[in-house]
């Protein structure tokens, strides 16, 4: 099942307690060590040693008193309860400055070139609301259009009473078919 | 009744109070941390050499277990192991940050032990400080496995996760460690220590 080679491995790995080691049936290995005289003498004397390890081990472990523990706890259980204190803001004026002006002079060409380019944006938009204003047509681009396109209000006012309406040159001397055909569509 | 009474959390395991932790209850980490304060401490205490400085290790340990109780999982290994790993990692850290601090043997007072006889007494310094060589001189790895495993009473998988190892490369860590250590106790001819 386990030779002497082995137990001295499984000791020095997993320690003495038989119940750490990877093994399924440990009761059976148990049963197995104890009667074998070998393996029992080299268990026996593995548990001596463990035993003055960890002697020396808590020998050599620094005496910490029960009192200092407690006070422990206590600043350990308090700092998680503390609010955080509140912080006075006072102003540090030089250092103030001295981050104002580490923060404008990188960005001053930046800032100079937004401005231009807001001047430039700034008088596009004035320049084409002001032709919005603009009259799209002269005054007597209108009246051509309004012979065209029909009469002025004068002019209709002659219809109205039956008579003829005054026509400007250019409808006068239009041939009679054409402007018969212009009043239809008036 | 929202909080558990501290009687109930005594008995309760490391997951349930960890749990609890995690969603805020002042009583259960206070539980947590009388349990291990102690432990932990020692643990500390055998890198740093100081009772103080392991003090504020521990506590800044325990103030990260407040704020990070939540990330814990099993996953992660026992409660106790990941306890053990965040003061490990601290005091290796605090190490590494002050390493030209001193190291103050006059805080590193042993454990006082009771023996009238003067012959046992000075057997007993001699053993212990024979053993606090051989145990110095080992590799700090073999040294952590070991003192974690047989003075502070982990198994070997909580080790292993506390180092960040298989539990094969620990079992033979383990095995290395106590094999130097017997070897190095025998070279220094202590009295009386058959190791």
């Amino acid at each position: 099942m386990i030779n002497h080679q082995q137990l001295v491995e499984m000791i020095d790995a997993y320690g003495v307690d038989i119940q750490h080691w990877p093994y399924r049936d440990k009761e059976a290995l148990k049963d197995y060590i104890n009667a074998t005289p070998v393996l029992n003498d080299a268990l026996s004397k593995a548990v001596v040693e463990e035993q003055q390890l960890q002697k020396l081990f808590s020998l050599s472990e620094p005496q910490w008193s029960e009192r200092a523990e407690q006070q422990l706890h206590a600043r350990i259980t308090q700092s998680i309860t503390k609010p955080s204190e509140k912080r006075t803001a006072v102003l540090n004026r030089p250092l103030f400055f001295e981050r104002i002006k580490a923060f404008l002079l990188p960005a001053f060409p930046s800032m100079v070139a937004l401005l231009l380019l807001l001047v430039v944006g700034q008088s596009y938009l004035y320049q084409s609301q002001e032709s919005l204003y603009k009259p799209a047509f002269s005054s007597a681009e209108l009246t051509e259009w309004l012979v065209l396109e029909g009469l002025s209000d004068e002019q209709e006012a002659f219809v109205d009473q039956g008579l003829e309406p005054w026509l400007p040159q250019e409808l006068e001397e239009m041939e009679t078919g054409e402007l018969a055909e212009l009043m239809y569509y008036l | 009744m929202l909080f558990a009474k501290q009687n109930d959390l005594i008995l309760m395991t490391d997951k349930q109070l960890i749990e609890r932790v995690a969603n805020g209850e002042q009583v259960a980490f206070s539980c947590l941390v009388q349990r291990y304060l102690s432990a932990l401490i020692k643990f500390s205490v055998r890198y740093t050499l100081s009772i103080p400085c392991s003090e504020d290790i521990v506590q800044e340990s325990f103030l990260r277990v407040w704020s990070n109780a939540g990330s814990w999982c099993s996953s992660k290994g026992s409660v106790k192991s990941w306890l053990f790993k965040i003061v490990y990692h601290a005091t290796v850290d605090d190490l590494r940050k002050n390493k030209q601090r001193p190291l103050p043997e006059s805080h590193f007072i042993e454990n006082g032990d009771v023996d009238s006889n003067p012959e046992n007494k000075l057997l007993k310094q001699q053993q212990t400080q024979c053993f606090k060589e051989s145990l110095s001189q080992l590799p700090e790895r073999q040294r952590t496995a070991l003192t974690l495993f047989i003075s502070s009473g982990l198994s070997v998988a909580e080790v292993s996760c506390v180092l960040d190892l298989s539990t094969q490369a620990t079992t033979s860590l383990l095995a290395r460690a106590r094999r130097a250590l017997r070897d190095n106790m025998q070279a220094g001819r202590t009295t009386g220590v058959t190791l």
